[in-house]
């Protein structure tokens, strides 16, 4: 363990969020089961008056999370790096957690998902005096709570497992992975050419499925809205596969150098911040879009904002495949016309 | 189909000191319709300012909805709640008038995030303050002014937005007989086809003008009757 001010920021940003969603989640709980719209009983009167402080919880609660997860990000990334001995980017501090930093993050990162489709459903709920999405909302926040637990108790016991007394091997974790030319060219057995052309592919076809739901009408928006989201979905790892191993090397200038962190250093101009967030809008938007046109169908008050809201999310992907395929390519086509040849 | 401010099983509980809960109000109904104006009296303690607080939206019912327009506007959310009670003109009991500001600049405080042009705004407030044959005192700072000039003040605060409900709180419990007659013949004049006023009165002078109240009620231990 180590007393270094950014972890101690995280721990206290995770403990208030743990505290303020086990507050609203109590709430939760009475709304999954005892709400009753159209009673005016002194029960649901009370209920309703707490849902609305239960809301207002759980966006601090959100607040809380989502600022200390980018503290923590910005620690491993950038800070962390110089504290551990051996570690150069985040994968020598991840190393340093014995594995648990990743299994933190993937937790972190499962939340936010859930709390921001919460966001959504929330943002719509209010928009309507008679709150119908409350029951529904109270169900994803109670969804919540166990990832959100081992989110937390996950990320305290990382940062408890890191030793700055014994030194790790960064590089030689991204480097151990090859015994042989043939293995660091491919990625879970499949060669990295073929994930290049499910990449390609995948992005045309979201593209295409982008426009299909931008044009369609509810009801038939959900059907398209599904498409984009399951592609979206599919997009997203496949994308992740093929900007660590085929098109960091044009920032790196090395072959071979399959490591997702080392984008986030400053001698690469932070690029892997933008990198991964229009990474995390696909990811995010795909279910959002798919969502808010299931909400367009199932509630009719709601047809036009979930509809509009809906298109959103469509647009957002759009410009966030765009951007990020205008990241990778652009590196890749400035250095084959300058040395004429590809990196592989 | 005419507007109509309904009060539906309304139930009002406070907490004692000893922890107890106290019924303010138990299980009030009743109907407003808009072009008429209600008087409800009551002793003292009867929760006349409570029930208007819970019309006026400011209180949520422990129990019971308020319907305008057949929504139930009281179990609405904050954000909600709010914009309706753009609607709403209030007479407070005590005038409330903020001290740092000008008798005009108090009275066009409603309608500042509604109006643009600051000559219109200027314009509206002298128009509430002359109607109530006050103009006279626009500039003049709200500390200044005697209890009875701070009620008037109020009355052209709330009436200020041309609301679609005018609820008063003892509007001439402060007034001499001129202030008195000034503030009746301006409800009077107040009274429109559209518009539903509620006025909580212990002043035997507003209850004696037979034509101004269309339907009173009493309040009485929680209870409220229409009178005949």
């Amino acid at each position: 363990m180590i007393w270094h001010p950014l972890l101690i920021a995280v721990l206290v940003g995770d403990l208030l969020s743990l505290l303020l969603l086990l507050a609203a989640a109590k709430t939760a709980f009475k709304i999954a089961i005892e709400w009753a719209p159209h009673s005016a009983a002194s029960r649901q009167i009370r209920l309703e008056r707490a849902a609305e402080t239960g809301a207002l919880t759980t966006r601090f609660a959100l607040a809380a999370f989502f600022v200390a997860s980018l503290v923590l990000i910005v620690a491993i990334t950038n800070v962390l790096p110089a504290v551990i001995p051996g570690a150069m980017c985040g994968t020598g501090v991840l190393q340093a957690t014995d594995g648990l930093g990743g299994r933190a993050l993937f937790y972190r990162f499962l939340v936010l998902g859930i709390i921001y489709i919460w966001l959504i459903l929330e943002k719509l709920n209010i928009l309507r005096p008679d709150r119908p999405l409350t029951q529904r909302n109270a169900r994803v926040l109670l969804l919540v709570l166990p990832f959100h637990l081992l989110a937390v108790s996950t990320t305290m016991q990382a940062v408890f497992r890191i030793d700055t007394h014994q030194p790790v091997d960064c590089c030689a974790v991204v480097y151990d992975q090859f015994r042989n030319l043939a293995v660091a060219q491919q990625t879970a057995g499949i060669p990295n050419t073929l994930w290049l052309w499910i990449f390609w592919t995948l992005t045309i076809l979201l593209v295409f499925s982008g426009l299909q739901a931008w044009r369609a009408k509810p009801p038939g928006r959900v059907k398209a809205a599904g498409w984009m989201a399951l592609l979206a979905l599919l997009w997203v790892p496949a994308a992740a596969v093929v900007l660590i191993k085929v098109f960091s090397a044009y920032y790196y200038q090395v072959l071979h150098h399959h490591c997702p962190w080392c984008l986030f250093l400053s001698d690469h101009k932070f690029v892997g911040i933008p990198l991964f967030f229009t990474l995390a809008v696909v990811v995010l938007e795909g279910p959002t879009s798919f969502i808010t046109a299931k909400i367009a169908v199932t509630y009719p008050q709601f047809v036009q904002t979930a509809t509009r809201r809906s298109q959103i999310a469509g647009l957002r992907i759009l410009l966030a495949t765009i951007a990020f395929i205008g990241m990778v390519a652009l590196p890749a086509i400035f250095w084959r016309l300058q040395f004429g040849v590809w990196i592989r | 189909m005419d507007s109509a401010l309904v009060c539906q099983d309304i139930s009002l509980l406070r907490r004692g000191w000893e922890g107890s809960q106290r019924a303010v109000l138990k299980n009030v109904s009743a109907v407003f319709k808009a072009g008429q104006v209600a008087i409800i009296s009551g002793p003292t303690g009867a929760g006349k300012s409570t029930l208007l607080h819970i019309l006026a939206g400011l209180l949520r019912p422990s129990q019971g909805q308020v319907l305008a327009d057949n929504r139930p506007v009281s179990r609405w959310n904050t954000a909600h709640r709010d914009r309706w009670r753009r609607k709403v003109g209030i007479v407070f009991q005590h005038p409330r008038l903020l001290n740092e500001l000008t008798v005009l600049e108090n009275v066009i405080l409603p309608i500042i995030p509604r109006v643009s042009s600051i000559a219109r705004l200027r314009q509206r407030g002298y128009e509430a303050l002359e109607s109530l044959g006050i103009s006279h005192l626009a500039g003049q700072p709200g500390f200044a002014l005697s209890g009875g000039e701070q009620q008037r003040v109020s009355i052209a605060r709330a009436i200020v937005s041309q609301p679609e409900i005018l609820i008063a709180d003892e509007p001439t419990a402060h007034q001499d007989e001129t202030g008195a007659a000034a503030i009746i013949h301006r409800l009077t004049e107040w009274k429109r086809p559209n518009t539903i006023t509620i006025i909580a009165a212990h002043d035997a002078r507003l209850r004696r003008h037979s034509d101004f109240a269309d339907r009173q009620f009493e309040l009485r231990c929680g209870g409220l009757k229409e009178l005949q």
